[in-house]
């Protein structure tokens, strides 16, 4: 952790300046492939406005560092996104937008992949068909965390399934009187 | 309203041609023809009996019968507003290319070969239009499985125990990198000029995924294709395994950008099958929605073509509009883009409280913020200098491309889905369909222009028939095959047990043919559905406005040089999620 002194010198690791530097200034490439790509214009647009998150969406993928992959991976063009993650300078990370690219959401057919994880490896998961513009935002908020986290030298762990909170099992906390 | 050809030019054929078999109802009228005299027929069509739009064209799979497969082209008569289906079975799996008679036809016939292996003699260039060209199947064929077959090693990279789905590690067939050169150099088979530049397909100005090939001399375009597939998702061989109703969220995933107008297209071909009339608020629920979906679509278009001709600003105010837009349907519909609002027999859910008074006001702010774009646009010299005169459409490349929507109307042809075959609402509302002169890229820009003006206008008279029928059903429950509303289903057995029913064993259509369009914001939407009296359709084929309409770029890119390929694509405005389905 950076250390404050009152006279205004900052101390802290060169680890720590290249991971705020990084978390912060997420670059995607713009690869649109259906349906999600809309809300992903839509998150970088007007009103969702990531531009103050320091995203900014680049044309070519030797400028950026993060994959959106925003709607349905068919087959044909699976080996063509491989491309663009090989071209893509490392660090790099990868945000799954949607049913489709996450597991092949409607489409369980011939011509669809069934998940980009079966070509390129994935950071975060979002849900939804598609997913709104929010959710998007908490993905790449996810994603931060992330990167802060590996910095720190800790294990980003998922959180297992079982200990999600459901609607039928509320998590039982202990009351601060005891019972 | 009777939209197929008459008895009249009926009898003209079949004097001049004694072997037709001509089926009639009411919905669909083909005339059947054998395979010699096929061409003889349509050019008779065409060139005697005014027939000389082409619609579309698709194949059929009977595999129990020989021949198996079964081609059926669609005309369009301009004058007389009338439409006629001719049917011939592929005698020795293929069919002679009608490329000489309307050069639309070419990607469709691309497209059977692919999707049926019908081959077509005579066609200038077979290749495969979504697939690769090293695929082995031919994926439409109704002994081909609707998941296809496993015959790649893909197993997920994070690992065995894959937290979402237990899938199988075995993939359908995927190309290389070979493949895909193979199939590049197919589609140019002797390079003319100097270069082959690719173009997409995934680059930002193409509008999704689509992938260019243009044949350059220096700067100038000599020979174009296009390769399209890259989101081809096998949309018509779900339709075949699924219920009618469960099919309304695929429309919404072909044309994403105006879900809502592919909704009541294909609702409306089901309805008018089946014989369910929606109630009257539905009606102008429907129309409603519709038209601001076509506000929604063009703000997209006008904000992206703006956004590639280096006009950022107007993306972002159009953005802020279009924010306005979904937070009115995702109040009335619940969801922003895909929102599956329509039912057979209505809609989902009744207007909520007070959305009448959110899109009144939003229509009065809107047509200020329209004319705040054309001040900035319309008369700006290098909006003027970059659209003027480019990429001229003329009214005989719209009758044999097939052009509809806005396209074709910027070249003043009067076509118009809402106007001559009026469904819903359309009927009782007023609007003016805008014409171009021209057939410019500047033409098109003020058609679509002026249709969201338009579009405004038909709200305004939606929302004042709205408001007089606060309370009345929005969903007609009462016929057979129309799904009981979630209170219904909670509150009676019967209307348990008939939604338990329709769930399951799906909408029987009676057996027959139908084909109903719908003017989207991109063209005529058109749904061709096969039914044999059971839940499901037997073929369900789905006629793209954007398909054809992308078509005719490979014609107006000729002699230009590549910065022109950006407004054309533009301004012609696909959305690939269409156009491959
Ligand atoms: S997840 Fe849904 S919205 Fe996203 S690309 Fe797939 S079908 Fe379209």
């Amino acid at each position: 952790m950076a250390i404050k002194h009152n006279n205004g010198i900052i101390l802290t690791t060169v680890e720590e300046v290249l991971s705020w530097g990084r978390r912060n200034s997420l670059w995607p490439a713009s690869v649109g492939l259906a349906c999600c790509a809309i809300e992903m214009m839509h998150t970088a647009a007007s009103r969702f406005d990531t531009d103050r998150l320091g995203i900014i969406f680049r044309g070519s993928p030797r400028q950026s560092d993060v994959l959106i992959v925003a709607g349905t991976v068919v087959n044909k063009v699976a080996p063509m996104l491989k491309l663009i993650y090989d071209q893509m300078p490392d660090p790099k990370w990868v945000i799954s937008m949607g049913g489709c690219s996450s597991a092949g959401g409607p489409f369980p057919t011939y011509a669809t992949l069934q998940g980009v994880d079966r070509i390129i490896p994935v950071d975060v998961y979002v849900p939804g068909c598609p997913p709104t513009p929010q959710a998007l935002l908490w993905g790449i908020l996810k994603l931060q965390k992330k990167i802060k986290a590996k910095k720190e030298g800790k294990v980003w762990e998922e959180i297992p399934m079982e200990k999600v909170p459901t609607a039928s099992q509320p998590i039982k906390e202990k009351s601060p009187f005891g019972f | 309203m009777h939209l197929w050809i008459d008895g009249q030019d009926l009898d003209q054929i079949k004097k001049s041609f004694d072997s037709v078999e001509i089926s009639r109802s009411e919905n669909f009228v083909s005339v059947q023809i054998n395979k010699e005299k096929l061409l003889e027929l349509l050019s008779f069509l065409k060139d005697k009996l005014g027939y000389k739009m082409f619609i579309d064209f698709f194949c059929m799979d009977f595999p129990v019968q020989s021949p198996r497969f079964q081609g059926v082209y669609l005309l369009f008569n301009p004058e007389k507003m009338r439409r006629v289906a001719v049917k011939c079975w592929a005698e020795g799996d293929s069919l002679p290319s009608a490329t000489k008679l309307w050069k639309g036809i070419k990607w469709a016939e691309r497209e059977a070969w692919d999707m049926f292996g019908v081959r077509f003699e005579g066609h200038e260039n077979l290749v495969r239009m979504f697939m690769w060209e090293t695929y082995q199947h031919h994926p439409l064929r109704k002994d081909f499985p609707l998941r296809g077959h496993g015959e790649v090693y893909l197993p997920p990279l994070s690992g065995e125990e894959s937290p979402a789905h237990n899938y199988s590690p075995y993939h359908t067939a995927l190309p290389t990198m070979e493949d895909l050169e193979i199939t590049q150099k197919k589609r140019l088979p002797e390079k003319k000029a100097q270069i082959v530049l690719n173009w997409g397909p995934l680059h930002p100005g193409t509008h999704g995924t689509i992938w260019f090939l243009f044949d350059m001399e220096g700067e100038e375009v000599k020979e174009c294709d296009i390769i399209l597939g890259q989101l081809h998702r096998g949309v018509e061989k779900i339709a075949e395994n699924i219920t009618y109703t469960q099919f309304i969220p695929y429309t919404d995933r072909m044309d994403y950008i105006s879900a809502l107008c592919s909704q009541v297209a294909y609702v409306n071909a089901v309805e008018k099958h089946l014989g369910v009339e929606p109630t009257e608020k539905a009606k102008y629920i429907r129309t409603m929605m519709c038209e601001l979906q076509r506000i929604n679509s063009h703000l997209l278009w006008l904000g992206t073509y703006a956004l590639d001709l280096g006009a950022l600003t107007i993306f972002l105010y159009t953005f802020r509009e279009r924010e306005k837009i979904m937070d009115i349907i995702e109040g009335i519909a619940g969801i922003r883009l895909n929102s599956t609002y329509i039912r057979i027999g209505g809609v989902a859910k009744d207007l909520p409280e007070g959305a009448l008074d959110v899109i009144e006001h939003f229509l009065n702010d809107f047509p200020q913020r329209l004319k705040e774009y054309e001040t900035i646009l319309t008369k700006n010299r290098v909006w003027l200098r970059r659209n003027v005169d480019v990429g001229v459409i003329t009214r005989e490349d719209v009758y044999s491309y097939g052009l509809t929507g806005a396209v074709a109307r910027a070249s003043g042809v009067p076509y118009d889905v809402r106007m001559f075959q009026p469904t819903d609402a359309y009927g009782d509302v007023d609007f003016d369909v805008p014409l171009g002169k021209v057939g410019d890229s500047y033409d098109r820009y003020l058609v679509r222009v002026e249709e969201m003006r338009q579009s405004v206008r038909i709200i305004k008279q939606c929302v004042k028939v709205l408001r007089q029928m606060e309370g009345e059903s929005y969903i007609n429950t009462e016929h057979p095959f129309v799904l009981p509303t979630l209170d219904q289903v909670f509150n009676s057995i019967e209307a348990m047990v008939k939604d338990f029913n329709l769930r399951i064993y799906g909408e029987k259509l009676p057996e027959g043919e139908i084909y109903l369009s719908g003017e989207n914001p991109r063209g005529e939407l058109g749904f061709y559905i096969n039914s044999k009296g059971e839940g499901r359709p037997y073929r369900l084929r789905v006629r793209s406005g954007a398909f054809y309409n992308l078509q005719v770029f490979t014609e107006l890119i000729k002699g230009r040089t590549v910065a022109d390929a950006v407004v054309l694509l533009g301004s012609l405005d696909p959305v690939v999620g269409e156009t491959d389905r």
